[in-house]
């Protein structure tokens, strides 16, 4: 980001191929260790509506109202610097000490006073845990992989991921070849490099649309997200496992429940999976085995329309998965994620952000809650409350799709349709109800406001 | 500079002109509005007619943020342009370029946030300049300068003289004595021939338990008419330290006597971006955002509020208390009577943005 604003602002010429050296240079001798990056994996994988804390009284005010607080946290400087940043503040936005949270206090003498030594304290440039990351042995990313997750709007998929080296230093080439859990494939490739010997940064294709990839890689299993670059929020937490292991295991199974009654297709990942009798109780019929490898099976399964709620014992061979399945006859509770959401109206140039919401739902068990993962549910909007409904926000704002739970943004610009021209901005109730159970249901809100302008990649 | 500009409305304002002056006499008094509008459009308007008579290219193409100040003549605007970083002397008759200066030198950049006054023989223009020293690798912020220039210092003016002033200061105005009044964490009052400085209305460092410290955007002067300095504000009303009731507030100059006061003046139901009093009658406060508001600020309450079409910035009133005047934000200006009855809507070429909105009489 300082390469990049150098460039946009004061106008340094860099060839791209010069700015990647420059950026891969400085993430790998002047960059974090996975320690100092963890608590901000969110924000550096785009993760939006988070509610931030920080142990500082007005860190937040000062700092994290213009930007989220985890972009300083990612940075390490000495107190000398970190002065250099709040002359940078004040001497490029020149308004900024006169915006609101600015103009009732003395923001520059509080900046350098109080806040630029709490942060020299806590966010020191030397640090134990980058030396000792240095003489780290760091991950391989080369091999053969597979990856899961839940792509919004589509469902749940799986791929065998194949990364090869490329001829840069820690370049890589990746190819996809998966499914949908309803059966549909899932092709893609991409290129990667990681950074700072685990940060994995990708350019992806799947299935033909462009996404950004951002791994971390210092895990024996590495997570993180694939994300649309234009739209941030539509994205999907991912996990890659490596397809050769030691022992025999059960990691996953997509669905993370089965209904009563129900046919359709049970995905299990793990390790050592191809060999072995397949059980999954005895109110679960298994139809057909559709695939079986090492490292994943595709099943067509069938519940009994009379199963008894609780953990299905999943068994392939001698690996037991206790808590991985959950049968189920009906949800008694759902829970919506995001509980606040905010989605931001656009156009060409600043390209709206949708609302992404999730419902999970969960069965009680006796005394026991269990976890459903996500079930099938019908969402819509309605006012949050008296101003949304006499300024018509429902109307205005934007089309929550039934079926996904994705929110898209009517178009930004003054509406001469609405009370004093305003914006399609809206204070929306999202809720959804189980399919087959509208009793049982749950809501959130839902922000739809204006275009953010200025746009880095780390908010 | 171009003398007149040549667009639709340019034409429409000539053809128009002779006609208003044979209406109002050779010798009659008007009184005129005065804006700009994005990106360097300065407008001499009749508010009677409701057209715009003269509209002068400013030279530099970055609006921002079109501060107005009058000459005391009114003959003569000097607005703050082309990034926050020029002043530019305009005159009103004929569009001529009359002054000019730029705030940075070298590699210290100067932005004004609307800090600007002219002295009362309209000898002098004063400018808080924001500073920054811009090093190859680093800023360092620098303390901000009053600037004092000559007006007849021509189209490179340098400041006669620059004295270090407070931080985060926007609106200033003059009183009669020549006393400069800056509104920042407080209201000051500054010496121009000596840079003496003192607090005359505390807001920031007020002492008073039972409220809130007050928050302020106030990036409108426009007490021409009214000869105050107003500088509105919010601030909650406190109970055992928690906030029980929200209020608007003044603090306010009196130019001519330079007397001060600053006190609630009603409920915040609202958002008000700038405010200016009846000149007969300084508790008659009108305010204007998404709403038109008429506040009683004896009795500390609201009289009345219009919602209006649209977000306005800037208001304004006549010198004889009967229209108000309202514009900023967008590309019209709306006339209303103190009843808030609508009289009129002027079109204009652009946005008027954060630009003042002045009554001139000549």
């Amino acid at each position: 980001m300082t390469l990049a604003r150098m460039q946009v602002m004061h106008g340094v010429e860099v060839p791209i191929e010069a700015r990647r050296d420059i950026v891969k240079y400085l993430a790998d001798t002047q960059g974090l260790a996975p320690e100092e990056s963890a608590g901000q994996r969110a924000l550096i994988e785009r993760r939006l509506n988070r509610v931030e804390s920080f142990d500082h009284p007005t860190y937040q005010e000062m700092c994290a109202r213009c930007h989220t607080g985890g972009r300083a946290q990612l940075q390490r400087r000495a107190e000398g610097e970190w002065e250099y940043l709040v002359h940078f503040h004040v001497g490029q936005f020149q308004t900024m000490e006169y915006q609101s949270m600015a103009r009732d206090r003395d923001w520059f003498g509080i900046a350098l006073n109080e806040i630029a030594p709490w942060l020299a304290e806590t966010q020191s440039l030397e640090s134990e845990s980058w030396d000792a990351w240095q003489q780290a042995k760091h991950h391989d990313p080369e091999g053969d992989w597979q990856l899961w997750g839940y792509w919004p709007g589509e469902g749940s998929f799986y791929a065998d991921v194949s990364v090869t080296s490329g001829e840069d230093q820690d370049a890589y080439t990746l190819t996809l070849d998966g499914a949908f859990t309803d059966g549909r494939e899932l092709e893609g490739d991409g290129q990667a490099i990681v950074y700072t010997g685990y940060e994995w940064r990708a350019n992806l294709t799947l299935n033909g649309r462009d996404f950004k990839q951002v791994l971390d890689f210092s895990q024996e299993e590495p997570t993180g997200r694939i994300f649309d670059n234009h739209d941030d929020a539509l994205g999907m937490q991912v996990t890659m496992l490596p397809q050769e292991a030691g022992e025999a295991e059960l990691v996953a199974s997509l669905p993370a429940s089965l209904k009563a009654g129900e046919r359709h297709r049970l995905v299990l990942l793990g390790h050592g999976l191809d060999e072995g009798e397949i059980y999954l109780g005895d109110q679960v019929a298994l139809h057909e085995v559709v695939e079986r490898s090492s490292h994943r099976l595709v099943m067509d399964v069938e519940v009994d329309r009379e199963l008894t709620p609780g953990w299905l014992p999943v068994t392939v061979g001698e690996s037991r998965g206790d808590e991985l399945l959950a049968g189920y006859q009906r949800v008694d509770r759902l829970k919506v994620s995001p509980e606040l959401g905010v989605a931001r109206i656009g156009n060409e140039n600043t390209p709206s952000v949708s609302g992404v919401f999730s419902a999970i739902g969960y069965t009680q068990v006796g005394d026991e809650t269990l976890s459903l993962g996500q079930v099938p549910v019908r969402w819509s909007v309605a006012p949050w409350d008296d101003i949304a409904e006499q300024d018509e926000d429902v109307k205005f704002a934007g089309v929550m799709d039934a079926a996904t739970g994705i929110f898209s943004p009517a178009g930004a610009g003054p509406n001469p349709q609405r009370q004093y021209n305003a914006n399609s901005v809206g204070n929306l109730r999202v809720k959804a109800a189980v399919e087959g159970q509208p009793e049982v249901q749950d809501e959130s809100q839902l922000i739809v406001t204006v275009q953010r302008w200025n746009n880095p990649p780390l908010r | 500079m171009k003398r007149l500009n040549m667009t639709a409305v340019g034409l429409l304002a000539l053809s128009i002109q002779p006609l208003v002056s044979d209406e109002a006499g050779a010798d009659e008094v008007r009184e005129y509005l005065v804006t700009m509008t994005k990106p360097n459009q300065l407008h001499l308007i009749d508010p009677e007619v409701q057209e715009i008579v003269r509209s002068c290219d400013v030279n530099g193409d970055v609006f921002g943020p079109g501060t107005i100040q009058l000459s005391p003549d009114n003959l003569t605007a000097y607005v703050i342009h082309n990034r926050w970083e020029e002043v530019v002397g305009v005159d009103l008759t004929n569009c001529e370029e009359v002054f000019r200066a730029h705030g940075g030198r070298g590699n210290i950049r100067a932005k004004s946030i609307a800090s600007l006054a002219v002295s009362p023989d309209g000898s002098q223009v004063y400018v808080v300049w924001d500073r920054v020293k811009m090093g190859l690798d680093h800023y360092q912020v620098l303390e901000p300068q009053l600037a004092v220039y000559e007006t007849d210092a021509g189209l490179l003016a340098e400041p006669v003289r620059t004295y270090p002033a407070p931080r985060q200061v926007t609106i200033m105005d003059a009183d009669m004595d020549g006393d400069l009044y800056l509104a920042g964490a407080d209201i000051y009052r500054m010496d121009p021939d000596t840079g003496d400085i003192e607090t005359v209305i505390p807001n920031r460092n007020w002492d008073r338990p039972e409220f809130s410290g007050p928050d302020s955007l106030a990036i409108w002067a426009n007490g021409e008419v009214t000869r105050e300095f107003l500088r509105p504000y919010t601030s909650a009303k406190l109970k055992d330290g928690n906030p029980v009731s929200y209020h608007w507030g003044i603090s306010r100059v009196d130019l001519d006597s330079g007397e001060t006061e600053n006190k609630e003046i009603g409920p915040m139901e609202f958002i008000v971006f700038s405010m200016v009093s009846d000149p007969d009658d300084p508790d008659t406060i009108y305010g204007a955002y998404t709403q038109l508001s008429h506040f009683d600020a004896e009795k500390n309450e609201i009289v009345k509020v219009l919602d209006l079409d649209h977000t306005y910035y800037s208001i304004n009133i006549s010198h004889d208390g009967e229209t108000i005047y309202v514009g900023g934000a967008s590309a019209d200006i709306v006339i209303y009577d103190t009843d808030f009855n609508r009289l009129g809507q002027i079109r204009m070429p652009g946005d008027m943005s954060t630009s003042t909105l002045k009554v001139a009489r000549f």
